[in-house]
């Protein structure tokens, strides 16, 4: 008794520790490589000459005039993205998830297969159609309606605008936004239409207030993630001098030799300057009000869109054709062309770039690492980010902003230097220097890389959910393992397994820490697929992108099939 | 008379044979060394059993490297890590400062490690490396090991061994949108006609645009390269397929250091015939380019016999045959090995300029800083 009493009253010095714990392990892993890298925006000395510190670096970074015109690119882009972006995102993960939409389930699949596909694959279909001079849609309108010129350019604001929204922003926002809607009870809406709204007030009166956390997350999400984009606009802008403010960064630690790290660090702190205020009004928004959507007497009860069924349907269709059918089209076509692209040659059909990627020798070893690496993450990803997200949302205030903002970090510093900031991280600190060289390092770098995601969707999610129901469980005896596991773990599962899927495609894809991290042993898909495009083969890329696409698909729904065991129903 | 007419010829006779005699004493002392030394490597090799190695990205390049290599010494596993010099000298330079000593050898395009990982004292003299009498032989490779044109050191220790030499070309033209009479030498480049039809490898970073204007500043002067990138509108791209694709599509009719391998299987297909290649004389310097093709080995290397046998294959007619067979447009320095693309040869007459060397790197960086000042504010559509 006295023991049980003793362990009662010092519940709370254990549950300091514990916070405390869990703050300087983000601490150590997250504002570690960030500090190695800021540290070396100072250093003057080029690769291989002693070390010297000034501010040349910074000086370099800012006296470049075009940086400006890039800031400036990068923000109307971010715009013109994101405002048209979220609220189609908002409208269909609500179409999904709270009505009555013929096929939704078919739709919902249709985003997450968006999300699969290679932005790479899918900007260059999308040239094959509408490149100003040979875009097969072009060519077809012109000779159409007698024009002296194609009416579309891809390699234009608008064109880079149309492949982001037609690659990750609406379907990513879709991804992230969809559980969230489902987790929310019907009674809000029947409420709102009792009192005489109808379907649109209710949309914009009750539930977009409700998701308020969900949405900031995704916008926030969104407009980080756009400062940092770079691979579309390199390859449509950067010729006809458009950049944005990412390929400036690239340009000076990738494209520079010897690679200028000083001042791309430097001038991406500007991303972490960026972040600060943006992640505090997110905070003070959410702090503010009340959100729960989710509480013991939930009910699901999907609204009936009447005769709005049929546009939306439709509206649906072209969606999914625009988001899913081409770009996966082009990307199987393209793994199928002699030359991607060309159509008219003598034989543009062959199965051989399937046979040269099926022959390499690299294949089989770089698939099993890409399971392995991307399977653990994945798997990890679900009770590391949910333990974060929970202390995040149930944690004392400060500590709480504390880890949000950690949570967060990864992503202040886009991933071409933050691979950087890993390796000297990983070779500099004991405790993960032994995972050198090893599968472990890579699994590491993907959950590192995924942190603000994974932390952010869980977080939104669980400020969803009322208090009230792990109360319950309490005075019933549950302590907080059981709460977890019997409560919040059937009520997370469905964002919980996004979570574990965005992670396992992320591993699975990336480039940046692999090149970097990987050894000839450890060597993923992803760099198999970088072979073939550095030698501009990029049929072959495709080939490994289709394969990568394909066992992802098949994760996916595997984890859906998992998912419905543990839905809530009501 | 005859006898002392036959006096000098009896002596030169002896000379002769005491010389010959002499010289085959030597060189069965010497052949025995040379063999005993490289058996000694192979069996240390195979005892190591791995060499590791750094190379450039793309499957072409890790088959010339490995697989040939595989077949010769099946005992000795190639473990290939294949990347772009920016990301894999700063890698291995954080790895050894970290006491991670995990590379044998590195494949590269000079002269990038001998500006990063030399001072460092990260790479081994490649002279001293060389074991077998083919390899060493220096009249068995054009330019021999002549430092910035054999070597991409401009002083000892020599660290990096050039051992691709393909002539430079500077400019492809679509000859069914520009005529000869339009451009027809590199001094054309600069005629209105041509303004808003030329792209090029982007030059204001590393790379074969910066190469190309480099030549063309040492044949015309730094002003007519100015005006060249100032006066016509030149695109820029870093995407060396998409360089490719706008010439045989006609896009660009003019487009300056144009992929050789990318434009060939276009044209292999079918697509781009009339695209045609300058290959003409310059009036003051030629040029050729290595590429990828230059050989350094890392010193406390993990597997330091297996990487003197790499590097030592490698060089070899054997390996560089294997090189040229699957880069398909490349030439070997060694003048034994047959050539990927005849018509870029080089030889011993002419005067050539390696911009690829530490000696040359300073014109390359004059030719970035130039594009980099000439295309502050770019048009944009």
């Amino acid at each position: 008794m006295t023991v049980k009493k003793a362990w009662e009253r010092t519940r709370a010095v254990r549950r300091g520790i514990g916070w405390a714990a869990l703050s300087a392990f983000l601490g150590l892993v997250v504002v570690a490589p960030l500090a190695i890298l800021f540290i070396q925006s100072f250093q003057t000395g080029a690769p291989g000459s002693p070390a010297s510190y000034g501010l040349a670096g910074w000086r370099q970074a800012f006296s470049d005039p075009q940086i400006f015109r890039a800031v400036w690119n990068t923000v109307r882009l971010t715009l013109a993205r994101q405002l048209i972006a979220i609220p189609i995102a908002i409208l269909v993960a609500w179409l999904i998830a709270r009505t009555d939409l013929p096929a939704k389930k078919f739709f919902e699949f249709c985003f997450w297969l968006s999300f699969f596909l290679p932005a790479l694959s899918v900007t260059l279909g999308w040239i094959l159609l509408l490149d100003r001079d040979y875009g097969l849609v072009n060519q077809w309108l012109v000779s159409l309606l007698s024009l002296r010129q194609g009416p579309f350019n891809i390699h234009s604001f608008w064109g880079i605008v149309w492949i982001h929204l037609a690659t990750y922003n609406i379907s990513a926002a879709v991804i992230l936004l969809t559980p969230a809607f489902r987790n929310m009870d019907a009674s809000l809406e029947e409420a709102s239409r009792m009192c005489g709204a109808n379907r649109g007030e209710t949309l914009t009166g009750v539930i977009i207030p409700s998701m308020a956390p969900s949405i900031l997350v995704v916008l926030l999400m969104a407009v980080i993630r756009s400062l940092e984009a770079f691979e579309i606009e390199w390859v449509l802008g950067a010729p006809y001098g458009l950049h944005v403010y990412a390929t400036k960064i690239y340009e000076l630690a990738r494209a520079t030799e010897p690679p200028a790290f000083g001042p791309a660090t430097a001038l991406a702190s500007l991303i972490l300057l960026a972040l600060l205020p943006l992640i505090g009004l997110q905070r003070r928004y959410v702090g503010r009000h009340q959100f729960t959507t989710m509480t013991g007497q939930f009910r699901v009860k999907p609204t009936r869109l009447g005769a709005w069924r049929l546009p939306a349907f439709t509206g649906m269709v072209l969606l999914a054709i625009v988001l899913t059918v081409i770009p996966s089209g082009s990307l199987v076509a393209g793994s199928l062309m002699a030359k991607f692209g060309f159509i008219s040659i003598p034989d543009p059909w062959t199965v051989k770039n399937w046979n040269d990627v099926f022959g390499d020798p690299f294949f089989a070893r770089s698939l099993r690492n890409t399971l392995i690496i991307a399977g653990s993450a994945g798997g990890l990803a679900i009770p590391i980010f949910s333990l974060i997200a929970y202390a995040i949302a149930r944690g004392p205030n400060g500590v709480a902003g504390l880890l949000d903002f950690m949570a967060w970090l990864p992503w202040a510093v886009p991933g071409v230097l933050m691979g950087m900031g890993f390796l000297w991280f990983t070779l500099g600190i004991p405790l993960f220097s032994p995972l050198y060289g090893t599968i472990g390092i890579l699994v590491v770098s993907s959950l590192f890389g995924t942190l603000p995601l994974g932390t952010q969707i869980v977080k939104s999610n669980l400020l969803n959910l009322g208090r009230e129901l792990e109360e319950a469980s309490r005075m019933s005896g549950g302590n907080q393992i059981r709460t977890f596991q019997y409560v919040l773990l059937p009520l997370l599962s469905p964002v919980l397994l996004v979570v574990g899927i965005l992670t396992f495609v992320t591993a699975a894809r990336d480039v940046s820490n692999a090149i970097l991290l990987a050894t000839p042993r450890t060597r993923p898909l992803s760099l198999l697929a970088l072979d073939f495009l550095s030698e501009s083969r990029y049929e072959g890329a495709a080939v490994v992108s289709c394969v990568i696409v394909l066992m992802t698909t098949c994760l996916a729904l595997i984890a859906r099939g998992i998912g419905k065991r543990f839905e809530v129903r009501a | 008379m005859m006898g002392r007419q036959r006096i000098p010829a009896l002596v030169f006779g002896l000379i002769t044979a005491a010389f010959l005699s002499f010289s085959l004493v030597y060189a069965a002392e010497v052949k025995p060394a040379a063999q005993a030394e490289w058996e000694q490597t192979v069996a240390k090799a195979k005892a190591e059993g791995v060499v590791t190695l750094a190379g450039p990205p793309g499957t072409a390049y890790r088959r010339g490297l490995v697989d040939e290599f595989q077949k010769d010494y099946p005992g000795i596993q190639v473990e290939y890590l294949g990347g772009f010099p920016v990301e894999l000298e700063p890698r291995i330079l954080a790895e050894r400062r970290a006491s991670r000593f995990l590379w044998d050898a590195y494949v590269h395009g000079p002269p990038s490690p001998v500006f990063t990982l030399k001072p460092e004292g990260a790479l081994e003299p490649i002279l001293s490396a060389l074991i077998l009498p083919e390899v060493k032989d220096e009249k068995k490779w054009i330019r021999g090991f002549k430092p910035g044109q054999g070597v991409a050191d401009k002083s000892p220790p020599f660290v990096s061994f050039i051992f691709d030499a393909t002539a430079s070309s500077i400019f492809h033209v679509n000859r069914a949108l520009v005529k000869k009479e339009e451009l027809n030498s590199p001094q054309d480049l600069v005629k209105p006609g041509l303004k808003g039809k030329v792209v090029m490898d982007d030059p204001r970073r590393e790379g074969p645009g910066v190469n190309a204007l480099a030549i063309l500043t040492a044949n015309y002067g730094r002003d007519f390269v100015r005006r060249f990138l100032a006066e016509q509108e030149v695109v820029f791209t870093r995407d060396r397929r998409q360089i490719a694709e706008w010439i045989v599509r006609g896009r660009y009719p003019v487009a300056i250091a144009v992929g050789s391998q990318e434009l060939t299987e276009f044209q292999n297909l079918g697509i781009g015939k009339e695209v045609e290649r300058f290959v003409g004389s310059w009036p003051k310097v030629s040029s050729f380019s290595p590429g990828f093709g230059a050989v350094a080995m890392f010193t406390k290397a993990p597997h330091p016999n297996a990487a003197r046998l790499y590097v030592n294959w490698l060089l070899s007619p054997r390996g560089q045959q294997a090189w040229v067979t699957a880069m398909k447009t490349r030439n070997s320095r060694r003048v034994d090995v047959t050539p990927g693309d005849p018509a870029m040869t080089i030889d011993e007459k002419s005067s050539y300029m390696v911009f690829q060397s530490e000696e040359g790197w300073p014109v390359r960086r004059d030719m970035e800083a130039l594009a980099k000042e000439v295309y502050k504010e770019p048009y944009s559509r």
